[in-house]
């Protein structure tokens, strides 16, 4: 499926961009949002960057560097991430824009090309509210490790006042460790990688992590990388994960496809259905890294081409028609 | 395609339309226009881009391929991907005039070796190969603006490859030849004065609006000695708000970067001539700088202003530190900014600034904001925005000090809205 959102629409949905003013970006990418909505209040984590994602789909008119390429500005080579969080009320109408301020431990000189918190998924455990995602400019080789970070809502400002450096669970000298999908139930847990599904206990306090499941492995044409959170509903889990075919072109330029899938778990971690893979809205590269329940809908955030960012509203019953195993999903 | 007004046009209506028929090009194309316009450039290309590659008409695809480029033209520093998208743009129509104009533009501000050859090589291929040089336009402005637009771009070039003549032809045809718009009247005139050419006094160029005893009787803020002004010499009325604000004041001091010609245009001409100020002056071109040593008693310095230790520099001349005039005009707006950031604010201040940031012709419409911001921070107010020489083009702010101005001159004076403020109409009723 080429167009799940225009299924979302056709089925009573809707779509709403995610936009803050441009003089606070340059008008350059928003994109990978992750969305945490709570009572009325419906919590956004925006990617903000310092590039514009080029990509010539139809290999038309690619770039001097290849049909994909990160166009950054010539003067600066890295590719900069900022976060903002944003809330919403119920009907998508933007009540305030806050940049996080994560000052207290952005006191280094970054060492890799990649410098920021990227793909930052929002949800709360034990009462404190994290932004959960990968950053890489700790070093000069770009080793990737997932950080977990609490952030504070203030009437104005908007703090990070934690930040754990999670360690792998079984390799410590693994390159790079993302998309993480935090279980929204089960604090200081993850599903760390799709398929066979890992399930890894995080411990602040100790500076640790391991791995307290692995499941099976089933039959797939790709791996299942992370994505969204990990939402309970009715007797499962359910998140949006999502798969990349990467490839070079006749003249070994880089190039890809992303897909997406939706995953549905029993509580004991055994995947007990899944739909077939799917674009959201016709771009080949896009990401979702939020999904939420509300009420009987559920609501996906994605980035449309690392340029644009939206959310999607649809009624649960569109996705049971996509599982290849029925499940009661309310 | 009849392209609708931005103000017709709805996001989420666009992202319906497009989510219904997204391989539609004129979906793809909607959401790009819309997401340009509100300075989302990102979000624009990708569907520009889209857009392109989905169409069979070659006319559309080349308007797409350029509007991306103007895109990345807007986030700055991102030349060799402009030149990419305007070379598909070519590519596709190589005998459309817009891509060859943007793409001599391109050269224009690059700061790569032999960019003026490019400039001028590419103008002249343009000039040599477009079937039609005055297109019908195509659906949005390309910023393309007639043939005078190639004409002037190879007549600029041409200087600085050395082709001095043929140069000096190109603008005395402009300006003799063509209906232009006013800046290119006033820049190919300003050019001609830099080649030392007595250009044809019967041109008929919109003259600056300028201040002559004739109109003292309608000066609105009448000040000391503004009786027996004869004549102002500012493009729009720099000198005369100066004066108005410190009440003609004698013997006043400047400092003002960007200097431009001796007298015409001048913003410190009528302070040292009538008001005996004192000041120092910079610009980086050298004609300027010769017609001030010759025609004014201050200084005026042959000198990169991004490269200047202005703390040093008005120590050593025993500069006060409560100066009373400070001028910013140092083209394009990205190197007058950069220039501010390194006046020392913090040790000296200036009872008023007149600060040019070419809104509009700011491809990143960034630098009036950032600008005022940095402003703000020393505590400076801004008295009058948007002011312009004409109707329409805002490209100066205008700042005074609440230390050193009246407090009951400022509230009376001010007026900021998003107005374009015609300077001669803040001044003469």
């Amino acid at each position: 499926m080429r167009n799940f959102a225009k299924l979302a629409l056709d089925n009573g949905g809707s779509i709403h961009p995610l936009i803050i003013p441009s003089d606070l970006t340059n008008g350059l990418g928003l994109m990978n949002p992750s969305v945490l909505i709570e009572d009325d209040k419906i919590r956004v984590i925006l990617r903000a960057v310092n590039y514009t994602f080029y990509h010539s789909e139809k290999k038309l008119f690619q770039h001097v560097w290849g049909p994909l390429t990160y166009v950054h500005p010539e003067d600066d080579m890295h590719l900069r991430t900022t976060n903002y969080y944003l809330e919403f009320d119920e009907t998508y109408n933007l009540k305030r824009f806050d940049k996080i301020d994560t000052s207290k431990f952005d006191n280094y000189e970054p060492l890799w090309d990649f410098v920021g918190l990227e793909d930052a998924r929002i949800f709360r455990w034990e009462g404190k509210l994290y932004t959960s995602g990968v950053r890489r400019d700790l070093d000069t080789i770009g080793t990737g490790r997932m950080e977990l970070c609490e952030i504070v809502i203030d009437d104005d400002k908007v703090t990070e006042v934690s930040r754990f450096r999670i360690p792998p669970p079984n390799d410590p000298n693994s390159y790079c460790e993302k998309n993480w999908m935090p279980i929204l139930d089960m604090p200081y847990h993850y599903v760390k990688w799709g398929n066979p599904t890992e399930v890894v206990k995080v411990d602040p306090e100790n500076q640790t992590s391991k791995t307290t499941h692995l499941g099976e492995q089933i039959d797939l044409p790709r791996d299942l990388r992370g994505g969204s959170q990990v939402i309970p509903i009715g007797d499962y889990y359910l998140a949006c994960t999502h798969e990349v075919c990467l490839f070079d072109s006749e003249v070994g330029r880089k190039d890809a496809i992303y897909y997406h899938r939706f995953i549905v778990w029993d509580k004991s971690w055994n995947i007990v259905s899944h739909s077939n893979e799917f674009n959201i809205m016709d771009g080949d590269v896009e990401f979702c890294i939020g999904l939420a329940k509300k009420d009987n809908n559920l609501v996906m955030t994605f980035g449309f081409q690392d340029n644009a960012a939206y959310i999607l509203e649809f009624p649960i019953t569109i996705l049971t028609e996509m599982l290849n195993n029925k499940v009661d999903l309310f | 395609m009849n392209l609708p007004s931005i103000v017709e046009l709805n996001l989420e209506d666009l992202l319906k339309n497009y989510i219904n028929e997204p391989e539609v090009y004129e979906n793809n194309y909607l959401l790009g226009f819309y997401y340009e316009n509100i300075n989302q450039t990102a979000a624009a290309v990708s569907y520009y881009l889209r857009s392109a590659e989905r169409t069979d008409n070659d006319l559309f695809k080349y308007e797409c391929l350029i509007r991306a480029a103007i895109c990345f033209t807007k986030q700055g520093t991102r030349n060799f991907t402009v030149k990419s998208l305007l070379l598909h743009a070519l590519s596709i129509c190589p005998k459309r005039p817009e891509a060859y104009f943007l793409m001599s533009q391109h050269y224009e501000r690059s700061s790569n070796d032999g960019h003026w050859n490019d400039c001028y090589t590419i103008s002249s291929i343009g000039l040599g190969v477009c079937d039609d040089l005055n297109p019908p336009p195509l659906n949005s402005n390309l910023e393309y603006p007639g043939e005078y637009g190639l004409l002037f771009q190879k007549a600029l070039s041409g200087w600085w490859c050395g082709l001095c003549e043929e140069s000096r032809n190109g603008f005395l045809n402009l300006l003799d030849n063509y209906e232009m718009e006013e800046t290119y009247k006033i820049s190919s005139i300003d050019n001609l004065k830099m080649m030392n050419v007595n250009i044809n006094q019967n041109i008929e160029i919109a003259p600056f609006s300028k201040y002559n005893k004739s109109k003292f009787g309608r000066l609105k803020y009448k000040f000391e000695g503004s009786d027996k002004i004869k004549e102002n010499y500012s493009e729009a009325y720099q000198d005369i708000f100066v004066l108005t604000m410190l009440n003609g004041k004698k013997d006043g001091t400047y400092l003002e970067l960007g200097a431009g010609n001796s007298f015409y245009g001048s913003n410190t001409a009528l302070l040292e001539r009538d008001f005996n100020w004192k000041g120092i002056s910079f610009d980086l071109d050298e004609g300027f700088v010769d017609s001030h040593t010759r025609e004014r008693k201050n200084p005026c310095l042959l000198k990169d202003g991004t490269c200047v230790n202005y703390d040093a520099l008005l120590s050593s001349m025993e500069f006060p530190t409560e100066i009373d005039y400070l001028q910013m005009d140092c083209d394009p707006p990205n190197v007058t900014y950069k220039i501010l950031l390194t006046i020392p604010f913090e040790k000296y201040k200036f009872a008023t600034i007149t600060y040019e940031h070419d809104y509009y012709c700011d491809e990143t419409k960034s630098y009036q904001e950032k600008s005022k911001k940095y402003l703000e921070s020393f505590g400076y107010v801004r008295i009058f925005n948007n002011v312009s020489p004409d109707n329409d083009r805002p490209y100066e702010d205008w700042w005074v000090h609440p230390d050193l101005i009246d407090s009951k001159m400022i509230s009376d004076l001010m007026i900021i809205n998003d107005e374009t403020k015609k300077a001669e109409n803040i001044f003469v009723s």
